[in-house]
């Protein structure tokens, strides 16, 4: 079997978007047992598709833990219940006594069951009350856990979208920065908006991009600054980069400034039938 | 007892949790709720009937501990399929379209939905920074056959795109978001 092909078919994903048959699903786990590249390759992806999921996490309701904790608590003592039934021990022998003999012993016995009993019960509570307040404490220290975890992440999203706000309050209010916008031509909609912040003293250049499409897979969008309506490259656009402000090549001079649609990697000159967004200063 | 704040790794955890350790479970519970919950939700659109599939889930992960391979996969992978295909079933079945407890679901479902993400989402960087890459075309995808629980097929018979073309694309979109992480 070409291992590359059957990766590249895309059988690897089905299968763990769980959209497969049972007959297909076997054969991907067959697969994945005999060829250690798919088995790689599976487990990457599953790595992916966790931190995907794992995105759209919420906290429920503290209520619902009670909840579960109590469903697993019934669940376990309906078991425990199941099991104990089975134990019960078979009675020996009967043997001949006398009659006052065996009236007496009932009678100690009979008391002492009744004594067993009541120490037994006693015995009993006791235990469900240290097991109750076993969980009691489990429970709260769980969920000081989880409230003290939730507020810990806020706090480090808090803190990090505060030092993004900084960072584009100082670009924007720097008198020495130029805010160029962007307008979109030809296919691009008016939802799609580019905003350039050029720091003419450091002529550093940052590009900020809204809702614009994907290019084709053999293209790359490239910013241009145009000086005396001469086109200078001013860096590649890289669609993946996660930071809101793609950091671009730095730019002395220049009037306006042009996003095209090149071939990946970039032109020397661009492609003025591609122009996709524009801006004068 | 775990004490709070100890790692626990995954082959322990299911080793502890098939012999029934209460304390594992609820290591399992508060490591897992929300991921579980924030799937389930995103399915269902409505708060109570997501805790009670996630109550009902994590039921099963506690009963049915045993039936867990993890040379299949990772126990995570295991657990969200089971939220997955219980809040599918749920949305197929007749009390629930009757019931109509939900929200308006729009025909298309476009990432993000902002009543529900930015007000209590932990990561709200993470998912902006992460559906930036993705093109509009491969956010539906993934919602289509993540949330909605549509095959590869039915994806192609319903958008009349060629099912080679939905696998590839597919692979693009988990591509991009391998490249992320």
């Amino acid at each position: 079997m070409n291992t590359k092909e059957y990766i590249s078919s895309g059988i690897l994903e089905a299968y763990l978007l769980g959209s497969l048959s049972p007959e297909e699903s076997r054969e991907v786990e067959d697969n994945s047992e005999k060829y250690p590249e798919v088995k790689k390759e599976l487990r990457a992806i599953e790595d992916a598709m966790f931190h995907y999921a794992s995105k759209f996490s919420r906290n429920p309701s503290l209520t619902l833990k009670k909840k579960v904790m109590n469903a697993v608590d019934k669940a376990e003592k309906s078991e425990k219940k199941e099991t104990s039934a089975k134990g019960k021990t078979v009675s020996g022998p009967k043997r001949e006594t006398a009659p006052y003999l065996v009236a007496a012993s009932i009678t100690i016995a009979l008391g002492c069951a009744i004594l067993a009993g009541m120490f037994w019960q006693k015995w009993q509570h006791a235990e469900e009350k240290i097991v109750t307040l076993q969980q009691e404490n489990t429970r709260i220290s769980g969920n000081i856990n989880t409230v003290k975890f939730s507020m810990e992440e806020k706090l480090k999203t808090d803190s990090a979208q505060l030092a993004q706000v900084r960072e584009e309050l100082h670009m924007v209010m720097d008198s020495s920065i130029s805010k160029v916008h962007l307008k979109g031509m030809a296919d691009m909609t008016a939802a799609s908006t580019g905003v350039v912040l050029w720091n003419k003293s450091s002529q550093e250049v940052f590009l900020n991009l809204k809702n614009i499409p994907e290019p084709p897979d053999s293209m790359q969008y490239q910013l241009w600054a145009l000086h005396k309506g001469k086109p200078v490259d001013a860096g590649m656009i890289e669609m993946s980069d996660p930071e809101p402000y793609h950091k671009m090549k730095q730019v002395g001079k220049a009037e306006s400034f042009a996003i095209t649609l090149e071939p990946k990697g970039g032109s020397a000159k661009p492609n003025l039938d591609a122009v996709c967004m524009m801006g004068k200063l | 007892m775990i004490e709070p704040g100890r790692f626990i790794a995954e082959p322990e955890l299911v080793r502890l949790l098939n012999e029934k350790d209460k304390h594992a479970f609820e290591y399992l519970y508060d490591h897992y709720s929300a991921a579980v919950y924030g799937v389930v939700l995103r399915i269902v659109r409505s708060e109570d009937i997501a805790e009670e599939i996630s109550q009902d889930c994590f039921l099963r992960y506690w009963n049915k501990i045993n039936d867990y391979d993890p040379s299949k996969g990772k126990l995570f992978t295991w657990m969200i399929n089971i939220a997955r295909n219980m809040s599918i079933d749920k949305i197929r079945s007749k009390d629930f379209k009757k019931s109509a407890k939900t929200d308006e679901i729009p025909e298309h479902v476009s990432i993000p939905d902002s009543s529900y993400n930015d007000k209590h989402k932990p990561e709200y960087i993470g998912v902006r920074e992460m559906l930036n890459v993705l093109s509009a075309e491969q956010k539906e995808l993934l919602d289509l056959m993540y949330f909605r629980g549509y095959t590869q097929s039915e994806i192609s018979e319903e958008f009349g795109i060629p099912l080679g073309t939905v696998k590839t694309r597919v692979r693009a979109a988990i591509n991009k978001l391998r490249g992320l992480f």
